[in-house]
């Protein structure tokens, strides 16, 4: 299954989920129009959601993005870990 | 530190963006000096941030229909329509030791630029981050900055002359990037220097260029034959392609 999610980040930029599913995550999609530092790690960001349970907490997919965030030094303008987990929570629901 | 001032040039969307990249690439080795360039679009073109989905962004038929071309930047940010005769754009390219550390304070600086080049033509404008210039309230320049091997690349364009009918037919303006305000035309939320005063553009590069220089050491120089070379493999072997342009 294939849903699209996406919202307008307050004081910020448009950032779109689009998420490949069944009882896992098969893949994830990030786009925008916001900035992240460096470019490239936006595929380390949707490569550490994939194989998550669909049933996993939004809190869980934080977690994980910030450890992401954290070990690669990525730096989000326009777009942040908590929106990514919502609009991820919130395509596979 | 010394800076090269490269004046007008126009290119290509593909070697415009691919002159970013080959320049970037010799002032890392040293073999050029931080670099200001201005240039301009021919045919106009539109450029889509590094992150967007360039099918979701731009209405492809259309652009082929019109002679505009596509170009996926290196950069992140939004799409923008790059209009041959209706914009100025600028490229900053130094290394990370002579701007600010930080990208929002970077962005902050080099936006100052803009906003001294905007006054000298009777302009008042302000810095309006993350990455906007913005004048009565208007967005007048839109800017965006990538760091690769401690080189700083920040690009933006300034609005000459905006033609918001071909903008809207190029791009595809969804409803989420408006559905947080009361819904205006863009008329109303975006400008252009003729808009606010009637000067030819190449009064408004003459601004630039002062603007941009108060203060700094620099000379007017040319790109190298090696950047152009350099340019025109990256323009084949990345900028013009598929792989590139339709990657997310």
């Amino acid at each position: 299954m294939q849903k699209e999610v996406s919202e307008k980040v307050e004081g910020g930029k448009l950032v779109r989920i689009e998420v490949d599913f069944d009882n896992i995550i098969n893949s994830v999609k990030i786009t925008g129009d916001f900035f992240l530092h460096p470019e490239e790690s936006i595929n380390n960001i949707e490569d550490a959601l994939i194989g998550l349970d669909v049933n996993g907490s939004e809190e869980n997919i934080k977690k994980i993005l910030e450890n992401i965030v954290q070990k690669n030094n990525i730096e989000l303008i326009g777009i942040n870990t908590e929106v990514i987990a919502r609009l991820v929570k919130e395509a596979v629901k | 530190m010394k800076w090269r001032v490269v004046k007008l040039s126009t290119f290509n969307a593909f070697m415009n963006m691919a002159m970013d990249e080959a320049v970037s690439e010799a002032v890392a080795r040293k073999e050029s000096l931080p670099t200001i360039r201005f240039y301009t679009w021919k045919p106009s073109a539109v450029s889509i941030g590094y992150f967007q989905s360039l099918e979701k962004e731009v209405n492809v038929e259309k652009c082929k229909e019109l002679g505009v071309d596509i170009v996926r930047r290196r950069t992140g940010g939004g799409a923008v329509y790059h209009d041959e005769k209706g914009e100025i754009t600028y490229s900053v390219i130094a290394p990370e030791s002579i701007l600010p550390k930080g990208i929002t304070e970077s962005y902050h600086v080099i936006c100052n630029w803009i906003v001294d080049s905007l006054k000298r033509i009777g302009i008042e404008s302000e810095f309006k981050p993350i990455n906007d210039i913005i004048t009565n309230g208007k967005k007048i320049s839109g800017n965006a900055q990538t760091r690769r091997n401690n080189i700083v690349l920040q690009h933006g364009t300034i609005l000459y002359d905006l033609d918001v009918e071909k903008m809207f037919t190029v791009l595809k303006v969804g409803i989420e990037k408006i559905s947080d305000k009361v819904i205006k035309s863009v008329k109303e939320r975006v400008t252009s220097v003729l808009d606010q005063k009637k000067i030819p553009r190449e009064e408004l590069h003459k601004a630039l260029i002062e603007g941009f220089t108060a203060g700094k050491d620099f000379e007017f120089g040319d790109f190298t034959e090696k950047e152009i070379k350099r340019a025109e493999q990256l323009t084949k072997e990345k900028y013009e392609t598929r792989e590139w342009n339709y990657m997310r």
